[in-house]
């Protein structure tokens, strides 16, 4: 293995060379000026819009993958979230179309761009998940997707030469759909989940909400929460990954009360009370998406987008992505870096 | 991929999905981390680098300085002392870490003087990369080189060998940025012919200092040009306080008059000071892709087998 003898080498080295430099300890700022207004102003704040410039500029990418039943309403949730035809509405399976043996995995990627910041969405889709009638294990080619973009993440970093940007496809976050059965999870939501929030972040929606009373759905959401704590699946956020006080509050908020998001999609847009608003039109009424009293919609859309983005990728790569790393770190007595010619040699180590 | 666009209002009107704040977030979690930074300053003894140092961070950085004979000197190898010192400027902490190199140039025979500077540079970039390589990887800290600051003397005609071969020795390991010091020993024409030769004798030498990146659409195009053109920066330092007009400024006090540091007709410290705080990002990613990414690509092929 290679870690192993060059560390020990370098470090004599080190030791040898350069004498410690003496560090002095950090000295609090004490400006000199008897007016510190006056004097007072560097300019160091002004790292932050250099970031934002930066952010700005290079784009950021985001994948969400989308499981559950077909019928669910997943695609038009996700073009819901996204206000765009940014996954394809499937019309279930005709006759000439045959259901998938197995659960495929189909990636489609966008380029959105809003307000100046450029988002490359890409939309994870998983048709078959659940559908046959022996769902034994049907997790597992997801499992497997998910783990296959952390080992394309790794392969690239542990490169000899590497990108720049190292291209992001790992999975930020996965919605996982609930059926609004109103009596409990089904075991495979269960089976479903337990495997896999341990590689990925989970959040659980409730989909077609409006198929639910206001009574029923606080009842199914609490025994849907609770069958959940039972079974110690830790969803999106997780606890253990609180980094401070004030993320605590937050997200014990959203933990405890609005999770799973009861949720309606629609792609469809009508008019009430003079405004244009997504909704789906029955004859007792119009369900709006984004009202709050109808569905936990925009709180799901806020959640994910607007608060918890950068939250989501990042425990992405600081926590799965460094469990998987360690993991095969550990299992293959360290990674060797790869060139183009050793590529070969090292496959079948990797 | 396909590629939809939308030109979107700010507002919670249709349309709006609320990505773009984004940098918003990003810009919370920066704030609550903190930014660390670490600044090198390289040049003979005498030639006012702490002076400007303290300047520059409005701190005392060197509260107690010895400073030592000649005969003290003699004997004295090239020191590497770094400092840490945490700044708080509208919410954003900055943990700012100056490292000093005394005794470089003092020696008689100069030759070996900067090869300590060079291993230090490389021994953070080796810790550096053990702790990318390694299994714990959450707490990393970045104590890389990200800018040096080469304080050329005002005294002479030019760069001088030492100067030369330092910053052949180093422009592939670090930011450098040439700095002309004590620059009120010069008048201002003399400034601008000293700038000029050595700007020649950099480009003669085939030397790459700091390039500052282009100036984004909606930078000032002017001032980035004004401030790439005064570059080497001519600067001044004073850790005292006179009072001129009323206020009480940073300057030396002259039978002949008041140099005032912050005054940008006397002298390219406000310029200076401007680069570094509005480039701090840009040469850390500069640190990142270029220097560090060298050193590790030959470190790796060095002993990747």
């Amino acid at each position: 293995p290679c870690a192993g003898p060059v560390e020990s080498k370098n470090e004599a080295a080190m030791s040898e060379l350069v004498p410690e430099p003496r560090q002095k300890p950090a000295v609090p700022m004490k400006p000199m000026g008897i007016n510190a207004n006056l004097l007072g102003y560097i300019g160091i704040d002004t790292i932050i819009e250099q970031m934002r410039k930066k952010t700005m500029k290079t784009g950021f990418d985001f994948n969400i993958m989308v499981v559950g039943q077909s019928g669910l309403g997943k695609s038009t949730l996700v073009n819901t979230l996204f206000k765009s035809q940014v996954s394809r509405k499937s019309s279930g399976w005709n006759r000439e179309e045959k259901i998938p043996k197995t659960v495929e995995i189909k990636a489609i990627g966008h380029v959105i761009e809003e307000g100046g910041v450029k988002m490359k969405l890409t939309v994870i889709d998983t048709p078959g998940f659940g559908d046959q009638i022996n769902n034994e294990n049907c997790w597992e080619p997801i499992e497997k997707y998910i783990n296959e973009q952390y080992e394309k993440f790794l392969k690239e970093e542990v490169n000899i030469a590497r990108k720049k940007r190292i291209p992001d496809t790992r999975v930020h976050c996965c919605l996982y759909f609930i059926s609004p059965t109103g009596h409990s999870l089904r075991p495979l939501d269960l089976e479903f989940m337990k495997h896999l929030s341990k590689v990925v972040n989970i959040i659980p929606v409730i989909a077609k909400a409006d198929t639910m009373t206001l009574e029923e759905k606080t009842e199914f959401k609490q025994r849907v929460r609770k069958e959940l704590e039972v079974n110690g699946i830790e969803f999106y956020p997780q606890k253990e990954f609180d980094e401070d006080l004030e993320d605590k509050t937050e997200n014990d908020k959203i933990r405890q009360d609005s999770m799973p998001f009861a949720v309606v999609g629609s792609d469809k847009e009508y008019q009430v009370n003079g405004k244009r608003v997504l909704g789906r039109k029955t004859p007792w009424g119009i369900i709006e998406v984004e009202n709050l009293t109808h569905c936990e919609f925009a709180l799901l859309r806020d959640f994910v987008i607007r608060t918890h983005l950068q939250d989501l990728k990042e425990v992405t790569h600081n926590i799965h992505y460094e469990t998987y790393r360690a993991k095969r770190l550990n299992d293959n007595g360290g990674l060797p870096p790869m060139t183009a010619e050793t590529e070969e040699s090292h496959e079948s180590n990797l | 991929f396909t590629q939809l666009c939308f030109s979107c209002q700010f507002s919670d009107s249709a349309g709006y999905v609320g990505f773009a704040n984004l940098p918003n977030q990003v810009h919370r979690k920066s704030v609550k981390k903190g930014f660390e930074f670490t600044l090198m300053v390289v040049g003979e003894s005498g030639l006012g680098k702490s002076t400007l140092i303290n300047s520059l961070f409005l701190t005392d950085l060197y509260p107690e300085r010895y400073i030592p004979g000649a005969a003290e000197k003699i004997e004295r190898t090239v020191q590497i002392e770094a400092s840490t010192v945490e700044i708080e400027e509208r919410g954003v902490k900055l943990r700012l870490t100056v490292v000093d190199t005394p005794g470089y140039g003092d020696a008689i025979n100069s030759q070996d003087c900067f090869k300590t500077i060079i291993q230090y540079i490389d021994n953070q970039f080796e810790r550096y990369l053990h702790d990318e390589s390694g299994l714990n990887r959450r707490h990393i800290i970045d104590n890389r080189v990200h800018c040096c600051f080469y304080f050329i003397s005002p005294f002479g005609h030019g760069l001088k060998p030492l100067d030369v071969e330092f910053m052949k020795a180093l422009h592939g390991k670090v930011n450098i940025v040439p700095v002309i010091a004590k620059a009120d020993t010069l008048t201002l024409k003399e400034r601008e012919r000293l700038k000029r030769r050595v700007l020649d004798e950099i480009s003669e030498h085939g030397i790459r200092i700091y390039q500052l990146p282009d100036a984004d659409s909606d930078e000032d195009e002017e001032f980035k040009e004004q401030t790439r053109a005064s570059i080497p920066f001519a600067v001044i330092g004073s850790n005292q306080l006179i009072e001129v007009k009323g206020k009480k400024i940073r300057g030396r006090l002259y039978p002949w008059g008041v140099v005032e540091v912050e005054n940008p007709e006397h002298n390219d410290f406000l310029k200076l000071r401007t680069m570094l705080v509005t480039h701090m990002q840009d040469l850390q990613e500069v640190t990142q892709d270029l220097h560090y990414e060298n050193f590790r690509s030959e470190r790796l092929k060095r002993t990747g087998k």
